[in-house]
């Protein structure tokens, strides 16, 4: 609506002495980089939308198997949903530790340390668990070339587990931040930390988002 | 804060840093345009050679059918993808849109600079694909399945490898930009500067951005199914298929599949080349008519309303795939409903034109061409667009005479117009102006002897993408002379395009040194306190916006334009207050 409003506006009409610019919000970086991370969830999001539909069109050609896989992706999809779980406790942990104005106690530091490297182990576990599964497949006959299912199933995973592991890069890079005594010295230093894992809980939970999105497919079919 | 208002983000930086792996816009725009440019130069010798084989058959002996499939395909991939979409949205997106909105930079400079850096790689590997062997793939541009990973198709072992490849890393690389750009626009806009002041580049560039962001995708999605039908001998497009006598253990799968997925990332493709053409040919003749554009909301709301309807128009590609006549009802209806904002788009150009101060500089002149063929463009396109009309003319040369003049030489017009205008704000020197009128003349005339025969031809029936034309006998003899004519007016108008080069480089060195707003310009680019801009564009402060970008010619007032960045109170003043 707010898209449709600003479509309407005359800009030849009303030129001004700066009136309109005096209610001009002025982004910080952090806003933006969340915006940015957004979007990019967004094309993410896309891309793996095309991929259904291609499932799904392909699908009718009625050459398809099912592959004996339903409870371990279910397994797999519980040990993703834990990550993002212990990762939003940690990053609403730091929510707190903002809130307080002196120095953060350690124990809530150390709190939030630990579930912060779990989270990310955990992510890690959930990719090691979806090659594990890919290659008791590959033994028990479904080759990737075998089955169109098989295909899909194989590059569907393969390319949510990139992108998993693109996240867990990023993690790395906010657990070690997070690592440093320096991050929690300061307001300053404590809120970039802050802004850095909730990037990296957006980044999560989109992806769980989308992995669920997957899952429903590859158990509907 | 988009960027702290002070200058020690922006200081001086060393040769390497500054030039080499530089996170300046400005710096990677320049990149850019020049990778772009290299490659766009293969592109057009490609074209001399095909034409060369055209229209005087067996004039040069290398060139047999199957490197003529390989020029086409290198060409056309290479023209759409690796230099106008570069240059359009990582040229001039780049260099526009901080200065247009009044930012210091791109909100993410460091995945700008790799933005560029994954778009030479991907230029890399596609020129790599040259010299694999086997050559590069010859499958035509859009690489349909099955043949394009068949043998029998020029390229198909390691050719289509590469092709896919880069085309791979290309979308990564543009997705990377494009979240830049639309995260800029919407973001890091200076104070004053509300979205409906914008310039219509910007809305073009913007639009096209987030086009980019969303059809992109397909072009991923087939391009890694296909290369695992390549390598991993998957099936998501090859079919149970004979190929020369041998099983290569295909089944199932479904060329129809790829067609989809191609052209829901190809016709949004021609837009995401057109609008930011659409929006610089804007503002070219409203600056050079000194008018305001005609309709601005409009113009907008067209740009908006084209972008969302071509994402429901693929199938127009696909009318003799055998589908459905009731698809074919449905795509014909939305394609032609995307003439209705784009006829909207010609007729406010137009009336932009109408009655306005024009000045015949060569911005303006281009821009008169690029509105002349891409009228015609269009008109055929309406032609194609039906159905019926289509399926005897699709695979013709009218087909290709169609999507020269529109995204061919339409889209080029506005390149070399905004070359002319914007030359001088990045360089501070202006472009010879004897050179350019010899240039335009040249290419506007020569784009119509090279492509209105082809619709004649087209019409006979000659179809496209053939190596030679000699013995069909559905085909008049009188064919291959306008074919021989083309030829020569290709390559005429090709020397030209040297010519063009030279003036680019030779007026670096000796081109007239240019007043710091030398078409008075209304928008922020041609404000910076220094031009060319430095570093951070904006000095101490970044500017406030007051107006839109079209105060041209307003009553009342002394001087034929008015800065966006000038007040209301200092209007009747002069327009020193940078
Ligand atoms: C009124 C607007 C337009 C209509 C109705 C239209 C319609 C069509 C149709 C129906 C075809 C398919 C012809 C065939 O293969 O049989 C086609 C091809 C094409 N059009 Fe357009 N078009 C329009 C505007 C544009 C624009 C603005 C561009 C680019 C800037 C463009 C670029 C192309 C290209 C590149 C192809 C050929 C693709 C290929 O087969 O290699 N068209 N157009
Ligand atoms: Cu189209």
């Amino acid at each position: 609506m707010r898209f449709v409003n600003t479509l309407a506006e005359k800009p030849w009409l009303n030129p001004d002495d700066g009136q309109a610019s005096a209610n001009y919000m002025v982004q910080d970086q952090a806003s933006i980089n969340l915006f940015g991370l957004r979007l990019l969830l967004a094309v993410i999001f896309v891309v793996f939308a095309l991929f259904v539909g291609a499932y799904n069109m392909r699908m009718t050609y009625g050459d398809v198997n099912d592959l004996p896989m339903h409870w371990r992706l279910i397994l797999n999809t519980s040990i993703l949903i834990f990550s993002s779980l212990i990762l939003h406790i940690a990053y609403t942990g730091m929510d707190k530790a903002l809130a307080s104005k002196q120095a953060v106690e350690i124990q809530l530091q150390r709190r939030i340390k630990c579930l912060y490297l779990i989270a990310g182990m955990t992510a890690l576990m959930f990719v090691v668990a979806q090659i594990t599964l890919c290659q008791q497949l590959m033994n028990l006959g479904y080759s990737l070339a075998a089955n169109p299912a098989n295909s899909f199933f194989y590059l569907i995973t393969g390319l949510h587990a990139l992108h998993i592991i693109g996240g867990v890069i990023y993690w790395c890079y906010c657990y070690r931040l997070c690592w440093q005594t320096d991050s929690w010295k300061t307001t300053e230093t404590r809120q970039a930390l802050h802004h850095q894992m909730r990037l990296c809980a957006n980044y999560w939970h989109g992806l769980l988002l989308i992995w669920l999105m997957l899952l429903s497919l590859l158990l509907m079919t | 804060m988009t960027a702290p208002d002070t200058h020690s983000t922006y200081g001086p930086q060393s040769f390497w840093w500054k030039y080499i792996w530089s996170q300046d816009h400005k710096v990677i725009a320049i990149q850019y345009f020049i990778t772009s440019l290299a490659i766009g130069l293969v592109a057009l010798v490609l074209s001399w050679l095909m034409r060369i084989q055209i229209g005087f058959p067996g004039a040069l002996e290398f060139i047999d059918a199957n490197a003529y499939y390989q020029f086409l395909t290198m060409h056309g991939m290479i023209m759409v993808i690796y230099l106008l979409t570069a240059m359009f949205l990582g040229g001039f997106g780049n260099y526009l849109i901080p200065l247009m909105i009044g930012a210091r930079d791109m909100v993410f400079p460091f995945l700008n600079m790799l933005s560029y850096w994954l778009y030479l790689l991907a230029v890399i590997i596609l020129v790599c694909g040259f010299f694999v062997p086997g050559g590069s793939t010859g499958a035509g541009w859009t690489l349909y399945p099955p043949q394009a990973i068949l043998p029998g198709t020029p390229g198909s072992d390691w050719g289509i490898i590469f092709m896919l490849v880069s085309l791979v890393t290309f979308v990564i690389a543009a997705t990377m930009g494009g979240l830049n750009y639309v995260t800029t626009v919407l973001q890091a806009r200076t104070r004053g500067m509300t979205l409906m002041r914008m310039p219509l580049t910007v809305w073009g560039i913007f639009i096209a951005s987030l086009m980019a962001l969303l059809a992109f995708p397909a072009l991923f999605v087939s391009g890694l199914m296909m290369l695992s039908d390549k390598i991993l001998g998957s099936s998501f497009f090859m079919p149970a298929i004979i190929s020369m006598g041998q099983d290569p253990g295909y089944s199932g799968g479904s060329p129809i599949l790829f067609q989809h997925l191609f052209w829901f990332f190809g016709h949004p493709e021609v837009y995401i080349v057109a609008l930011p053409a659409f929006g610089i040919v804007s503002d070219l003749i409203s600056c050079h008519a000194r008018k305001g554009i005609f309709g601005y909301r409009m113009m907008v709301w067209a740009i908006v309303s084209i972008a969302a309807l071509s994402f429901i128009v693929w199938a127009h590609h696909m009318y003799v795939s055998g589908m459905n006549p009731l698809f074919g009802f449905f795509f014909a209806t939305t394609t032609l409903i995307i003439a209705v904002p784009t006829a909207i788009k010609v007729y406010n150009w137009t009336l932009t034109l109408w009655q306005g101060d024009i000045h015949l500089t060569l911005p303006m002149l281009f821009s008169v061409a690029f509105i002349s063929t891409f009228l015609i463009g269009g008109l055929t396109g309406l032609f194609l667009g039906n159905v019926i009309v289509d399926l005897p003319l699709s695979d013709t040369y009218f087909v290709v005479a169609h999507f020269h003049m529109v995204m061919g030489m339409a889209p080029v017009m506005v390149v070399f117009g905004a070359i002319y205008h914007w030359y001088p704000m990045v360089t501070g020197r202006l472009l010879n102006t004897t050179l350019g009128h010899w240039h335009f003349w040249v290419t506007f005339i020569g784009s119509y002897a090279i492509y209105f025969p082809m619709h004649y031809l087209g019409i006979l029936g000659m179809p496209r993408r053939y190596y030679a034309y000699e013995d069909y006998s559905f085909i008049p003899p009188s064919a291959q002379d306008l074919n021989a004519f083309i030829t020569v007016a290709a390559l005429i108008v090709g020397f030209f395009q040297l010519l063009f080069l030279f003036n680019l480089i030779y007026s670096f060195f000796r081109g007239e040194k240019a007043s710091a707003n030398p078409w008075r310009a209304t928008s922020l680019e041609w404000q910076t306190p220094d031009i060319p801009p430095t570093h951070g564009n904006w000095g101490a402060q970044q500017p406030t916006v007051y107006r839109w970008a079209y105060d041209f010619n307003v009553p009342g007032h002394s001087s034929d334009f008015i800065p966006q960045n000038t007040p209301v109170m200092n209007e009747g003043k002069d327009h020193e207050i940078r």
